[in-house]
């Protein structure tokens, strides 16, 4: 009950002028963002970073995690509408949402996913709300080997879950690691990795690195994929008959719950929520034959659940510093861009900033659902502009972008290299998650290690010491073990997808 | 062999491992307070130096991908040619003749082969003109000019 006062202050600064301008700004270009298919949350948000330079933090974060969560209603419009998921998590909405409105119910499908996704988003912002704040408090008490094992079990989820093959999510990894290397080392001062070049003395640039990897190759993969919509069908009524209201209501609770709780993982992402709301579902239903055909439930569940993941996801990095996916690695990156330090000094240093944010995302939530139930029909024709009219915007918008980070032509070279090997890695299934996380990691993994030796005086048998830290890498070993296994047995199944989020 | 795309991959990251392996072996491993500024760049470039060695492995025993998959075809590998040579004249470019200049350019070679160049051209200008008056004046960023300030 501690973080009503604070929220409703935060409600307050939410409210002022610019900001709601910012937050209606954010979920409409996440909108957008989520409908164009090959554009995700990652892109959309290291794109317009180095828009943010000179806002105040406040608006920049509201902007940009309206991106974030407002992107996962776009996606919903193109999977119900075109058949073509605008973003990863809405790949399941295909399944049913399509058939559905083939059968003239693209309304019912669009209107139902909405709702689900409002109640699911603004039920994990509660999460946020309570949970958010005694589990920051909690992470007070971590020290450098907590730190270090829960960084670990993060990145052996990532691995051991993305991508075609834990060998490929390594090889991601440790190009992250590497690239995080460059530079000065923080501790001693050293130069590592800089080959003579002054423009590696400060390490490479976060924002570039995400703008190349995932906006740059995102536009060489497009042009390689044209994608033609065809005639739009109607969207017609918005709310579902009847009969349909309990079992749709079922499935956004069980989404809500499910989608929240993986959100708390790192190295999870929005995908897997989606998936496994859609197979509960179907596994839960009296005639699982409906499913593929159009069943309401395969819309309504994955819909809410991976909205509701967006809040839970947030958890980690508000209150341990830890980003748990590409995307909100990005965020990440943009809170460290705007002199905050996400973790769990948070809520204490910067309190007002934090309740402020976190209640624009009940505004943005309130925004999307007034924008996704009447206006359906008008972001569905968004839907039909070819990708390929897009593209030259996106590329001189990422230019402008690489050049304002820091004022150099070094680092648009750095784009277009990280553009082409972004490329080359989608191209041999190479993961590109693991590498923005490691990256964004990196630094504070070398950090936490190498001050956890130091206290253990050099023995890595320290850590067995520290009941936490003990537990999670033991942890960490498991997933991984069960990971390579599944890998040997070829079982790693329908999670093995590289997404953004 | 030499077709193989992961092959060749897979030996541009065991060059890379290997770089960044001797690379380390030039930083102090240990100092009196700990691990040094060499320990985990170390640990990092062999594990990755063998992860490469599997990866090629894989790529020749189990996940053949081969080079012509790699590259685009058709329309696409012109349209990415061109997108990629216009974002190097831009890099090379901008400081000397100015935002506008360079912007239109790589907007122009990415757009005049869907549109015809009298329609493709002016919008070109056009776009990149209203790039540099938002982001110079709306949003107080500053963009490289050339001497008349565009």
């Amino acid at each position: 009950m501690d973080s009503i006062m604070p929220l409703l202050h935060g409600f307050e600064t939410a409210m002022m002028g610019w900001n709601l301008f910012y937050c209606l700004l954010g979920v409409t270009i996440g909108m957008l963002v989520g409908i164009l298919p090959g554009l995700g949350p990652t892109t959309g948000i290291a794109l317009l970073l180095p828009i943010t330079f000179s806002m105040p933090a406040i608006p920049a974060i509201i902007m940009l995690s309206g991106i974030y969560y407002g992107a996962m209603y776009g996606g919903t419009v193109t999977s119900v509408l075109i058949n073509t998921p605008g973003e990863a998590a809405s790949v399941t909405t295909c399944f049913d949402g399509y058939p559905m409105a083939r059968q003239g119910r693209a309304g019912t499908a669009l209107g139902v996913a909405a709702i689900g996704s409002f109640i699911g988003g603004t039920v994990s912002m509660f999460g946020i709300v309570f949970i958010g704040p005694p589990l920051a408090q909690m992470a007070l008490s971590f020290g450098p080997p907590e730190y270090f094992a829960l960084m670990v079990v993060g990145l052996v989820m990532v691995v051991g879950l993305m991508g075609k093959s834990l060998l490929r999510g390594m090889i991601s990894m440790l190009i992250g690691l590497s690239l995080s290397m460059v530079g000065m080392d923080p501790l001693t001062g050293n130069l590592r990795f800089t080959f003579g070049e002054p423009n590696l003395v400060e390490g490479l640039d976060f924002v570039v690195i995400s703008m190349g990897l995932f906006g740059i190759s995102e536009v060489m993969l497009g042009m390689e994929q044209a994608i033609h919509t065809g005639k739009l069908p109607k969207v017609g009524k918005l709310l579902p008959n009847r009969d349909e209201w309990i079992p749709t209501l079922k499935a956004i609770g069980r989404g809500t719950g499910l989608g929240f709780l993986i959100g708390l993982i790192p190295g999870s992402n929005s995908v897997i929520p989606a998936i496994l709301s859609y197979s509960i579902e179907k596994k839960l239903a009296k005639d699982p034959s409906r499913f593929g055909k159009g069943a309401i439930e395969g819309v309504a569940g994955p819909e809410t659940a991976n909205n509701s993941y967006c809040g839970g996801a947030l958890i980690p990095l508000f209150t341990i510093g830890i980003p748990s996916s590409p995307t909100i690695a990005v965020l990440f990156g943009a809170f460290i861009m705007h002199g905050l330090t996400p973790g769990p000094m948070l809520f204490q240093t910067n309190a007002n900033f934090v309740w402020a944010v976190i209640a624009s995302m009940f505004i943005g939530n309130i925004m999307l659902l007034i924008m996704n139930l009447p206006l359906a029909g008008i972001w569905g024709k968004v839907a039909t502009i070819p990708s390929s009219y897009m593209y030259p915007g996106i590329v001189i918008v990422s230019v402008v972008g690489a050049y304002c980070t820091g004022g150099r032509i070094w680092d648009i070279w750095t784009m277009i290299l990280f553009g082409i090997i972004g490329y080359i890695m989608k191209k041999i299934d190479i993961p590109l998650a693991p590498i923005v996380l490691t990256f964004v990691l990196g630094k504070m993994i070398e950090n936490s290690l190498v001050q956890s030796l130091i206290y253990f005086y050099g023995s890595i048998f320290g850590f067995l010491d520290r009941p936490i830290a003990c537990v999670l890498l033991v942890l960490a070993f498991l997933i991984f073990s069960g990971s390579a296994i599944a890998g040997i047995k070829n079982k790693r199944g329908i999670l093995a997808n590289d997404v953004e989020m | 062999m030499i077709k193989n795309a992961g092959v060749w991959a897979g030996v541009i990251l065991l060059a890379y491992s290997a770089v960044l392996f001797q690379q380390s072996l030039l930083l102090d491993y240990y100092n009196p307070l700990g691990p040094g500024p060499g320990f985990l760049p170390l640990w990092l470039s062999g594990l990755l130096f063998i992860v490469s060695l599997l990866y090629i492995w894989d790529s020749i025993k189990r996940e053949v991908i081969r080079l012509a998959e790699l590259l685009p075809t058709g329309d696409a590998r012109l349209d990415i040619l061109l997108m990629l040579t216009g974002l190097c004249l831009f890099a090379l470019l901008v400081e000397t003749i100015g935002f506008v200049a360079a912007g239109s350019q790589l907007i122009f070679l990415m757009t005049f082969r869907k549109f015809k160049w009298y329609y493709a051209l002016p919008t070109s200008i056009l776009v990149a003109v209203l790039l540099l008056l938002a982001f110079q004046k709306l949003l107080g960023v500053s963009l490289p000019v050339n001497d008349l300030g565009w």
